[in-house]
């Protein structure tokens, strides 16, 4: 699922010298920070609110697997159907069957990082069954064949020049003299084009933000409502999601409704939030006739017994992606897994194992500006450094840069040695210098010079003139 | 069929012994969400507008026919308003907005369209919509102007006191509704009517009860 | 806790840091004479590393051994006091985590993080100091580690003792919140990433007007200045210890020949 391994490093090269995606990059100062900042100005107490967001997030997991039977109960009880998934490809089986039952050749789709987990499109397309991304960011990608880029705005790297070209290049039904450089031209072009495959599909797959046990409720959050048209209209709703976004009850899912959208786009709340608790009843006026939930497990139930358990916390709001000073510099695509940023630090290696993934909770400085804007305060951090004991203990990627430690380790334990190499190393570096005041190269550490000099050591270290100094 | 169940109770059976491991003796939260309490109608009014929403009061639900009429002119939009047959509003005066034309079939995306609401929220100008017979919940997404009425009486503080009030059954769909569709998917810059309304207008009754059942 | 005012004297035990130890001896110097100036009595146990590189990489037991080796080696001490916001972090927050299921070193480990502050945390908030006597004169910007901004709660402390001194004008930086790009190995590890994030912050640097970029954290200032280097920028970058303590005309972070 992961880019191979030092695949990460030239991904990132290539992102930091993409000039559009830096453009893109900028917004992430000027729009979701400095929104988010103010959202969380307008609360009377922040921390309150973030901390009952914890305790409401930590309390569903302590009981996860009552939750989802009690879910799973309710639903059937409001006549809708719970199928169960181990992994990915268990989930797009289950997907295709059911659309498969109801004779499906269209489906359209809300936004649903669980269905780009499981790379369901793909499989879809392989069986002859069309899904249409309904999101204008995801229907943007899905033109350009790209993955998202960011877990709320998935084409957040791309300018308007781009989705222009796409939409010239794919819409072919259309005058190609027709004028198409505005914003408000090109979403009134997609909300056309749309509206005539809602119209018409025999489907309709949506994602969930929560779940809710005591109502068996799936609940969809959005500002285009194309959620709402997906799932309403065709005659099968499908929700994609996975085990661990159930909450015991509807009140919850009040409180983090409000950390929701203030973290993820400064808003109190969404233009829509939908919650759907089953097919449509007798007398309704419209609504699907079928309703489906599809948990996926894919590796969680395994997260949630190790020290990593509290990214399952996640709300998927984004606002650690919007925060963090190595997304703001190399942006989604070059994490090259589902969801980037510090999110898929903390769980991209719990589903995809740390084989694959260990450049991702490595490439932090730990700065812990993440740990400080997320509304359920996930210690995300903490995680990445269990990542890292992990990563240490299989000796990846290399043995080298463990075994460096570990010296340096053993001759900290032992003062003697310590002041031994410490000395050794600084008269080294010194005659490196020479008149200098610093190094420009060095075979030893790479790293540091390929960008930097390094100021030469100081020729007596300072325990060694302060011991001077007392006798 | 029945391969597909068995796959299903197996991966169930699974999934829930290993997450059993996962359990931990975890407090719940007690946490209370502050709202005013009074003054609903106005925090409602100020928050809805914030939202992009157009906030209108009438005295009386009897008045809405000529205020939706003087409201589509002013817009200079077309004087047709999509009506669900099984809504009471059918009962409404049309006849006093004369140039109206009333049509009962599914809007498009360029038409208007007009429901009531169940509820409304004041924290946040938020309209609550269950589903049921009387106008089908995709009618909030479908039409390019929305009109909702929605009396005095029905607006309160939090989602929580509208959970409060709903009964042991769900409806199939519940809609919480806070302005126009929007998107910022492209440079991270709000366009309206996205999919859903490019406009929504309320408009508030001061009279707490329908004259008509 | 006591302050200044009452004229008692309390004993600090210096965590000089291993940086400070073999690059920038100055910088423990500098701090000696500012808490001696605040009324305390310095002494600076035989000491290695805090063990921050061997508990970020991922090596849990050896960070636990530098762990124990420097609890036995401070907690003697009235306060222990650390011109690092990274190695005070390390001690204060990070050491009770890393011992808290051994029985033998979790109530020492808490007992020590209670008492250990960054160096100008400790001067302005449990000394009492306001100001100091040094000069300087320029423009100075002043560098928040993360560490120090989200661990040790360090944020008007430094601020208020520049600017204290006569002739300095200081310059705030416009996102003090963003990091530097240094974070320990991540700086040799993923260099290009870590080049840019001190090239984002050496330009907002630049942007204030200053001439001189200060801060309380080594390993950032070393990074911030080797990159400048790299690339002929011209700021002087030097720990606020120094200029506090009156050695701000020393050469500069990597000046010294």
């Amino acid at each position: 699922m992961s880019a191979p391994p030092r695949q990460f490093q030239q991904a990132a090269h290539k992102a930091m010298s993409d000039g559009a995606l830096q453009g893109a990059l900028k917004h992430l100062k000027a729009g979701f920070q400095v929104k988010r900042a103010h959202a969380f100005e307008g609360l009377a107490d922040p921390e309150s609110l973030r901390e009952a967001g914890r305790a409401i997030r930590a309390h569903a997991l302590s009981a996860l697997d009552e939750l989802l039977v009690q879910f799973e109960t309710r639903v059937r009880a409001n006549g809708g159907h719970v199928h169960w998934a181990r992994d990915a490809g268990e989930a797009r089986a289950i997907v295709t069957r059911i659309l498969q039952e109801n004779g499906a050749r269209t489906v359209t789709k809300g936004k649903s990082m669980v269905s780009e987990e499981i790379e369901l499109n793909a499989h879809l397309s392989r069986h002859n069954i069309e899904p249409i991304e309904t999101d204008l960011g995801e229907y943007i990608i899905q033109l350009r064949d790209e993955k998202p880029s960011h877990i709320v705005a998935p084409a957040f790297h791309l300018a308007r020049r781009e989705v222009e070209k796409s939409f010239r290049e794919k819409h072919v039904s259309l005058s190609t003299d027709r004028a198409l450089d505005s914003r408000p031209a090109l979403v009134a072009e997609a909300r056309a084009i749309m509206r005539h495959h809602f119209e018409t599909a025999d489907a309709g797959i949506t994602g969930a933000n929560f779940l809710v046990a005591e109502t068996g409720s799936a609940i969809i959050v959005t500002n285009e409502g194309n959620g709402d048209l997906t799932r309403l209209l065709p005659k099968t709703h499908i929700v994609v999601t996975s085990i661990e976004k159930v909450v015991p009850k509807l009140d919850d899912v009040a409180v983090l409704l409000r950390l929701l959208t203030r973290s993820a786009t400064g808003q109190e709340i969404t233009s829509y939030v939908t919650v759907m608790s089953g097919p449509k009843r007798e007398g309704d006026a419209d609504g699907p006739e079928a309703f489906h939930v599809v948990l996926l497990d894919n590796g969680r139930s395994a997260i949630l017994d190790s020290p990593a358990r509290e990214i399952l916390q996640c709300i998927r709001c984004g606002a650690c992606l919007n925060h963090c000073p190595v997304y703001g510099v190399i942006g989604g695509h070059a994490y090259g897994a589902v969801y980037p940023g510090p999110l898929g630090a903390a769980l991209d290696p719990g589903l995809d194992g740390i084989a694959t993934t260990y450049d991702l909770p490595n490439a932090s400085s730990f700065c812990g500006r993440c740990d400080s804007v997320c509304p359920v305060k996930i210690p995300l951090t903490r995680i990445m450094r269990h990542w890292r004991n992990e990563a240490f203990a299989r000796a990846l990627p290399s043995g080298s840069f463990g075994f460096g430690l570990k010296l340096w380790a053993a001759a900290a334990r032992r003062p003697w040695l310590y002041r031994l190499a410490a000395g050794i190393a600084a008269r080294v570096l010194r005659s490196r210098a020479g008149n200098e005041g610093r190094i420009r190269a060095f075979p030893i550490l790479k790293g540091w010079f390929q960008a930097r000099d390094l100021a030469k050591p100081a020729g007596k270290s300072f325990q060694v003139q302060w011991r001077k100094r007392k006798t | 069929m029945a391969q597909a169940k068995d796959m299903s109770d197996a991966a169930r059976a699974e999934i829930l012994e290993r997450l059993r491991r996962g359990r931990r003796s975890v407090a719940a939260h007690s946490y209370v969400h502050r709202c005013a309490t009074d003054g609903l109608d106005r925090l409602f009014a100020e928050k809805a507008r914030a939202a992009n929403t157009q906030v209108s009061r009438i005295a009386d639900v009897d008045q809405a026919p000529e205020a939706i009429w003087a409201a589509l002119r002013e817009a200079n939009a077309a004087p047709r308003l999509h009506l669900s047959p099984e809504s009471r509003l059918n009962a409404l005066p049309w006849q006093r907005a004369a140039g109206l034309t009333i049509l009962r079939e599914r809007p498009s995306g360029r038409d208007a369209a007009v429901s009531e609401a169940d509820y409304g929220i004041a924290e946040t100008g938020t309209l609550v919509f269950f589903s049921g017979p009387k106008t089908p919940s995709s009618w909030h997404f479908l039409p390019g102007h929305e009109f909702v009425l929605l009396p005095h009486d029905r607006i309160l503080p939090r989602f929580e006191e509208v959970i409060s009030r709903m009964g042991a059954t769900m409806p199939a769909t519940m809609n919480l509704v806070t302005g126009p569709s929007r998107t910022a998917d492209i440079e991270q810059t709000i366009e309206r009517g996205a999919h859903g309304p490019r406009e929504l207008h309320i408009l508030l009754i001061r009279q707490t009860t329908y004259a008509r059942g | 806790m006591t302050a200044a005012a009452d004229g008692s004297r309390v004993r600090v035990g210096l965590f000089i840091t291993c940086l400070v130890d073999l690059f920038r001896p100055q910088i423990a110097f500098a701090a000696v004479k500012l808490l001696e100036q605040a009324g305390c009595d310095v002494d600076v146990p035989e000491q290695t590393c805090c063990g921050q590189p061997a508990y970020n990489g991922g090596d849990a037991k050896d960070a636990a051994a530098l762990a124990k080796q420097a609890i036995a080696a401070l907690e003697a001490y009235d306060f222990v006091v650390v011109p690092s916001g990274s190695c005070a972090g390390m001690i204060r927050v990070h050491y009770p985590r890393l011992l808290q299921d051994d029985t033998a070193w979790s109530a020492r480990a808490e007992k020590l993080a209670e008492k250990t502050h960054e160096l100008f945390y400790f001067l302005v908030n449990v000394r009492g100091m306001t100001e100091v006597a040094a000069q300087c004169d320029g423009r100075v910007a002043y560098h928040d580690s993360c560490s120090s901004l989200r661990e040790m709660g360090v944020n008007s402390e430094p601020r208020r003792l520049l600017s204290s001194m006569k002739g300095l004008q200081l310059c705030e930086i416009s996102e003090p919140q963003t990091c530097c790009g240094f974070g320990g190995f991540f700086s040799v590890k993923y260099p290009e990433i870590s080049a840019r994030m001190a090239d984002d912050k050496i330009a907002d640097a630049k942007a204030t007007g200053a001439e001189m970029l200060v801060g309380g954290d080594l390993g950032c200032l070393m990074h911030l200045a080797g990159r400048m280097a790299r690339r002929g920028e011209k700021i002087a970058v030097r720990h606020a210890a120094e200029l506090l303590a009156g050695a701000g005309d020393q050469p500069a972070i990597g000046e010294e020949t």
